[in-house]
Parts: structure tokens; sequence; C-alpha cells
């Protein structure tokens, strides 16, 4: 199907520099998880060029994954349980934890305790609700897109917002002003997700991965979209970093 | 067990806590353009040269912007001029300031349909402008604007789904949440359409009722 259409159809956001960004400034997409799903459609297709990003937010992942719109979901989506139940996931390919991300002159805050009878911004279908369920006094403001919840931060409608690491680095990349305080409060690995009931697709990626991983492209495509920052090590089998 | 509409049977208080909102939304913001239609069409009348313009300007500018755009432009930007309101104030301020154009223009076209003349006779019956518009030219003109208003309600209540994205939580936004925990688009947002179906339904019967009051003096005094 996907060597009759010609092209990869990959779900990603197109908010996050770094990660996956549609760049308003040159119409092109960019970004680590863009850039492993081009080296994934060069092996399917044997020449580069083949890759169609399309943009999607937490909402609508899982949607258009059940829905065919897209082949995959190449992005910072964290395998859960609940999302198995739904989609199937390739291994890990990266991963992050979850902190609380707040105004850079907020000294009020550090840890969870601190956001109770608060209100906290998140973004609909994160997992950032689920990290706090153990803070029930908290009040939920719920945007479209991580950046509408980095919005609401900063003009003081919620004192915080809790995401992965990664996304917050990605902000950081063009806006200061924002810090992350406190430990992380879970860590969860990022997967590629696929239509459930498709093996052979999950094995070929899962070959791909562990090619990528192996072979240093992971890690020289890692460098080249955060520059600056420690390199880490990609996800390794037995994959038992997670919290839960 | 699993069932069809499982989702909906068994998340039923948020989606009705979403549909007190929408109500709540809906009637604030319809109340609210009216009154502010009301006022930009007496002061189009009232002041002739400078409230024209700035009326035909207001209705322009309004009119032809994505009401999306001035929700986000209401909640996302006037903090940064140091206006910071809250989800639901920013939501019905939004839904007022771009429905209250349309208003407008309806009652402008009613009171237009009525004639010239018609206030014309009043003024020389010794009435000032604003008695004018208020006991000649307005019931006569309320005939006429009633469906295109009744049509503008039901626009209204629809466009009240828009606020989800600024985090009001009316029936669209707790049927996207219900999604993302339990991933059944198909189910619960059938539902959510279903009671917009219903409201606008309901006020279309209301506009027809009102509508037959309200042209009810033609056969009885005829």
């Amino acid at each position: 199907m996907i060597q009759q259409r010609g092209a990869l159809l990959i779900g990603t956001k197109d908010d996050l520099p770094g990660v996956s960004f549609l760049n308003p400034k040159t119409n092109a997409w960019e970004g680590f998880s863009v850039d492993l799903g081009n080296t994934l459609a060069q092996r399917i297709f044997g020449e580069a060029g083949h890759l169609q990003p399309k943009p999607v937010t937490p909402a609508t992942r899982v949607p258009t994954i059940q829905e065919d719109t897209v082949d995959m979901n190449i992005e910072t989506t964290f395998i859960t349980q609940a999302r198995k139940e739904q989609v199937d996931f390739a291994d890990p390919y990266w991963g992050s934890g979850t902190r609380l991300f707040v105004l850079a002159n907020n000294d009020s805050i550090h840890s969870p305790s601190d956001l109770d009878t608060k209100t906290v911004a998140t973004t609909k279908g994160s997992t950032g609700k689920e990290s706090l369920k153990d803070h029930p006094s908290i009040k939920w403001l719920e945007f479209d897109t991580n950046a509408d919840s980095v919005e609401a931060v900063r003009t003081g409608r919620a004192v915080a917002t809790d995401f992965d690491e990664v996304i917050g680095l990605s902000y950081q990349k063009n806006n200061s002003g924002f810090k992350f305080v406190g430990d992380p409060i879970d860590y969860f690995y990022y997967g590629i997700m696929v239509k459930k009931g498709q093996q052979d697709w999950v094995d070929f990626i899962n070959q791909w991965e562990k090619d990528i991983k192996a072979d240093g492209t992971w890690k020289r495509l890692y460098a080249q979209n955060f520059p600056g920052v420690d390199v880490p090590e990609p996800p390794q089998p037995p994959f038992d970093k997670a919290f839960h | 067990m699993d069932y069809p509409f499982r989702p909906v049977v068994q998340n039923w208080p948020a989606l009705v806590d979403g549909l007190f909102v929408t109500l709540q939304i809906a009637a604030a913001s319809l109340v609210l353009s009216l009154l502010l239609g009301l006022v930009l069409v007496g002061v189009r009348m009232l002041f002739p040269t400078v409230g024209r313009w700035l009326v035909t300007g207001y209705v322009e500018v309004i009119r032809n912007v994505p009401p999306l755009v001035l929700l986000y432009f209401i909640f996302f930007a006037l903090p940064h001029a140091g206006l910071v309101l809250d989800p639901f104030t920013s939501g019905v301020l939004g839904l007022t300031i771009y429905h209250a154009a349309f208003v407008a223009e309806v009652l402008r076209a009613g009171v237009e349909a009525v004639g010239s003349s018609q206030l014309e006779a009043a003024r020389s019956l010794g009435l000032n402008a604003a008695q004018a518009l208020r006991y000649v030219v307005l019931p006569q003109a309320a005939v006429v604007v009633l469906p295109p208003l009744g049509n503008l309600a039901i626009s209204l209540t629809k466009t009240t789904s828009l606020v989800a994205i600024i985090s009001v939580s009316d029936i669209t936004y707790q049927s996207q949440i219900l999604v993302s925990d339990t991933f059944r688009p198909f189910e619960l947002f059938a539902a959510a359409g279903a009671v917009y179906l219903c409201l606008s339904l309901g006020i279309g019967q209301i506009t027809r009722a009102a509508e037959k009051r309200l042209t009810a003096y033609r056969f009885v005094r005829a």
C-alpha cells in the first residue's frame, strides 16, 4: 500500500522545533522525528524524498492511526497501557521524563504538592493529567496544543504545565523565560504507533530501529537537531527505565 | 462488558456538565450580542455621519474575521496588552463581539424595510428620534428581523463549540477529553452532535412560535 502510493505518511507534531516542526519560514519539515522518518522511508523506497509528514495533535494522533489517515506516528508519543489497547507500538525509540514547567521567575513551585488547589495547564490527550493524578485538588485547563498550554502559563492563567523534558527542550530553543522545576514525576518511552494487527510492519520498524541505533545514525541525527545538548544513549532492551 | 455508546452512558455526568456550560455561554452571548447589536444600530441611526462610519467599520471588520481567530486574539493576544480574562469570559466576549456585527446588520435591514416615510411621519407627530425608533419603527421591524435572528441564534449556539479550544469546559471540550481517555471518538462526537442538533431544532421551534405571535395582529386586525 505504501509502495503503491509512493509515500510514507507519518503523523507528527508541527510545533516542536528540534523534535518535529513545520518551519514557517521555509515551509519544510524538520526535526529529529522527521529525520528518523526520512531514513525509514529511504529504507522502504531505496531513495530519499518519499516521506510525507502530516500534522497531528495529542488529541488526534491515536484516531489518525486507527482511521488509516497515516501509516505511522513518530513524535513524542509515550508508550502507555491505555494507548497499547488502541494501537500497536514498535520498540521504544526515545524517551523522556515528565517535569513541571513554570515561568523562570516563579519561585513558589518546587514539587507536585505545591500545585494543590492551583490551576495547571495541560494538553488534551497527553499524559499530563495522569502523571499528577495523586493531586486531585488541581484545577485543570486543557488545551489543544502544547504551545497553547505554555501560553496559558506565560499569561498567568495557569501556574505550571507538566510535560516531557524533551518538549521543554524544544520550547527553550526559541523561548527563554521558562524553567523546569523538581524531579521528574514520570518517565516514559516514546514509541512509534501503528494500527493494530500488522506484525510484519512492526517487525520491519523494529529491525530498522535496531540498525539506526547500532550504526550511529540515531546519535548523529540527535546531535544535528539538538546542538549543544549532550547526546544520550538510544533506548536499548530490556526497556525497563519507564516508571510504569 | 462493552456495548455501543458505553463511553457516553458511563460518562453522562461530565457530558451534562458540558451541556450546562454550553447553554450558559450560548445564552449569555446571545443576550449580549442582541444588546450590543441594538446599541450599534441605534448609534448608526442617531449619529448619521460619525455613528454610521464607526458602526460600518465595526461590522465590516468583525464580520470578515473568523470567530476562531477572534477567540485566539482575546485569549492569547490581549494578555500581552495587559488584559487577562478567564476562559469563560473570553468565550462570551468573543462570541458577542462576533455575532453583534451580524445582529446589527439584521436590525439595520429590518429598520430599512420599514421605510423612511414611517420615521418621517413619526417625527412630524412630534416624537424624537429615539421615541420614533422605539414606538414606530422597531415594532414593525421586529417581524422582519425575527427569522434571520433565529438563524443567528442557531449559528451562535453551534459556534459556541469553538470555545473548547480556549479550555472552556463545554460539551465539545468534555467530548474531546473523554475521547482522549476512551479513544471512542465515533460515539462521543455523535452524542455531542446530537445535543447541538436538539438545541438548534429547539431554537428553530421557538423562533417559529414567536413569529406566529408577532404576526398574529395581521390576521386579527385585517
